[in-house]
């Protein structure tokens, strides 16, 4: 339905950002990670998100003006050099005794947590907002 | 100024109710079929809605907020019909108690 257009904006919202959870998580949890299917340490990942494009709204505003919520487009995986760190004893460690780790900088990963955690809020509200205009659209002509 | 001229009334069949059918332009349906759209439409929000729970309920969700937003849409839906169906309750029972 056309009411719920908002809604469904804001659900794809609110799956992206806890897509983006997923992956800051799956960061987290392989900080230490020295072992990949690919080889070498585990490397960070990110989402990339894009605009969902849907045909506008019919009625009011301009056509291709509403765009239909958002979408990930692509999972990019970090790029950069990984952490050594001088342990011997590793197994993975190379002929100079260095363990490569992955480049994760928790405190970074906190903080895209708390940016994830406030923008699903931020959806969660947008719904609400939807929903209030909805029961206030349902009230006209009532008392 | 012009006035609008007051259309004269047409005699209302109701032995042939296909014939006010088709007094309504082509391509706009008329409020029987309009309100059968809108209650079908409803229908399936409330098994959406139904669906979702079930599939949370037997751990195949992907999200939690996908099974909310479905049952908030069919509550929704719900109270629209609600408020539709009393709003023609209204017009009866406004139309019954006319004087004669």
């Amino acid at each position: 339905m056309q009411i719920f257009r908002a809604m469904q904006i804001s659900a794809s919202g609110l799956t992206a950002e806890r897509f983006r959870l997923d992956l800051i998580a799956n960061n987290i949890a392989n900080v230490h990670t020295t072992r990949t299917e690919q080889g070498g340490p585990y490397r960070r990942r990110s989402a990339v998100f894009a605009e969902s494009l849907q045909e506008a709204r019919r009625g009011v505003g301009l056509p291709g003006q509403v765009g239909g919520g958002v979408r990930v487009a692509a999972v990019s995986v970090d790029r950069t050099e990984p952490r050594l760190v001088f342990e011997p004893e590793h197994p993975d460690a190379d002929a100079d005794g260095y363990a490569a780790y992955p480049n994760i900088n928790i405190v970074q990963e906190m903080v895209d947590m708390i940016t994830a955690t406030r923008a699903y809020e931020a959806n969660v509200t947008a719904l609400n907002a939807s929903k209030s205009m909805f029961l206030k659209a349902l009230e006209i002509g009532r008392g | 100024m012009k006035m609008m001229p007051v259309n004269p009334f047409l005699p209302i069949s109701l032995q042939q109710p296909a014939a006010g059918r088709e007094l309504s332009p082509a391509g706009t349906a008329d409020f029987g079929q309009a309100l059968q759209q809108a209650l079908t439409e409803v229908n399936r929000l409330q098994q959406n809605a139904a669906l979702e729970s079930k599939k949370m309920v037997l751990g195949q969700a992907e999200d939690v907020h996908q099974v909310m937003i479905a049952m908030e849409q069919a509550r929704l839906a719900m109270q629209l019909t609600v408020q539709v169906r009393n709003k023609l309750v209204e017009a009866y029972q406004e139309i019954s108690r006319m004087q004669i």
